[in-house]
């Protein structure tokens, strides 16, 4: 073994380290023949002592108590902490439901609000509407109420399929509805056995024309709510609800209301 | 508590990370100690082996989802935390620099000739010798001084070094052997300046 060598193995031949037998002993052997070597190997298991006892004087030295008790104190807060949102959770659920209630008032407010603003009402709407509200009234009621004016009287009420050919045809248009009829049937989803107006505007001045597109929501309102559109409302019904298809366009907004029977 | 005393430190972060308050003891005395005396060792200041192992645990109960077993055991996961709080401690006192980093930029090393034959520290008492090697490896730049403090003094493998430095095995290997022969140098200087009292430091401040 020569000095290149030795210094290799040096290291752990002071820390008795060296596990191959004959590497040890050629070690052991240069360094009798080496001054050098031997001087170094001396160095380094003085340093290896020192390193050692150094590590066992220290060796039970710890953190005082406090940095437990303050890490404990943290590890409670911290589990506190981690375990709130579970709980808050679930009493946030009732939160979310009062939200969305709120929400939904909201919106309903909204378009009641938007329905005053609609000004311009059809007045042939209106008289469908009112011929429909006292439709089933008229049998019992026929015999107490005054003559009807001859011209209105001796008018054919037209089949049902038909007005409501006629009623969905005034969607987005306001020309006589009999040139659109065939379109507006297969555009719209009313059913077959419903009647209805055609679409209201909500927004003012609102332009259904340049919807682009959007999707019909069902929705049940008072009655009453007939009133709001400028629309006649037999007022021994009022308490009755009445259903209506809301427009929303793609932008989320509601565009306008039919009513539907 | 006691069923915890076999259970591995993977295990006991397991539930750790559930709340469980005793396991987190048992985690901490297992292992504060190395972690204190680790710091203790880097930085030579009581305050600052406090503080970091402080630091360590609570990083340990907020962030154990950083532990990744695949990487190394949680001793060395953890002596890499007090680590990077030893250093961080160290940069904000940037006023104290080590002897041996100035040695290292503007001195060479001791001529062979100065060299005095003889038991490196046969001339020193117990204590001042102990004393004399604490301050010799405090003297060492950080980087020479971490691996002295894992290996020898904490008796890691260089493998389990290597993890919690997060460098090769071979680096660990190299440093070592370079910071042993500084630390004989040190302490050669040591002993031809006579024995070292306790509190005295290599460091100094140029501040």
């Amino acid at each position: 073994m020569n000095c290149r060598e030795f210094e290799s193995v040096r290291g752990d031949l002071a820390r008795e380290s060296l596990t191959v037998a004959d590497v040890r002993e050629s070690a052991a052997r240069h360094a009798e023949s080496c001054k050098d070597c031997s001087r170094r190997l001396a160095d380094e298991r003085a340093l290896a002592a020192g390193l050692g006892a150094l590590s066992a004087t220290d060796a039970q030295l710890e953190a005082p108590a406090r940095i437990e008790a303050t890490l404990i104190e943290e590890f409670r807060k911290q589990s506190r902490v981690s375990y709130e949102p579970a709980v808050t959770a679930k009493r946030a659920l009732p939160f979310k439901i009062r939200w969305a209630a709120a929400a939904a008032a909201v919106a309903a407010i909204l378009l009641m609000v938007f329905a005053f603003s609609a000004s311009r009402v059809e007045q042939t709407v209106s008289d469908e509407i009112q011929a429909r509200d006292s439709k089933p009234e008229t049998t019992e009621k026929k015999e107490k109420e005054k003559p009807e004016p001859e011209n209105k009287r001796e008018q054919p009420a037209p089949p049902k399929k038909k007005r409501l050919i006629l009623l969905q045809a005034g969607l987005n248009s306001s020309k006589p509805a009999r040139k659109k009829a065939t379109r507006a049937v297969s555009s719209t989803d009313t059913r077959s056995d419903e009647i209805a107006t055609r679409f209201l505007p909500l927004t003012f001045g609102g332009n259904l024309d340049q919807i682009d597109g959007g999707q019909l929501v069902r929705v049940e309102m008072p009655r009453s709510a007939l009133v709001s559109f400028g629309l006649p409302m037999n007022i021994e019904r009022a308490n009755e609800r009445i259903k209506a298809d809301v427009l929303i366009g793609n932008d989320g907004v509601a565009h306008a209301i039919r009513f539907v029977r | 508590m006691r069923l915890h005393s076999t259970t591995t430190d993977e295990d006991l972060l397991r539930l750790v990370r559930t709340g469980d308050e005793s396991a987190f003891t048992t985690l901490y005395r297992r292992r504060q100690g190395a972690i204190y005396r680790f710091a203790l060792h880097m930085s030579g200041s009581q305050s600052i082996a406090e503080d970091v192992t402080q630091e360590v645990f609570i990083a340990l109960m907020r962030d154990s989802e950083r532990y990744d077993p695949a990487r190394g055991p949680l001793s060395a996961y953890l002596y890499g935390i007090a680590r990077n709080h030893v250093l961080r401690h160290l940069e904000r006192d940037r006023c104290l620099v080590s002897i041996a980093e100035q040695m290292e930029e503007g001195e060479a090393a001791v001529p062979e000739s100065l060299i005095i034959e003889g038991d490196l520290l046969g001339d020193l008492t117990r204590n001042e010798m102990i004393e004399a090697v604490r301050q010799s490896v405090l003297a060492l730049p950080a980087h020479y001084r971490e691996v002295v403090v894992l290996c020898d003094l904490h008796e890691m493998s260089y493998e389990e070094a290597a993890a919690a430095l997060d460098c090769a095995v071979g680096t660990v290997r190299s440093r070592l052997h370079r910071a042993r022969a500084l630390l004989v140098d040190k302490l050669r200087d040591v002993r031809e300046a006579g024995p070292v009292s306790n509190g005295k430091s290599l460091t100094r401040c140029i501040a």
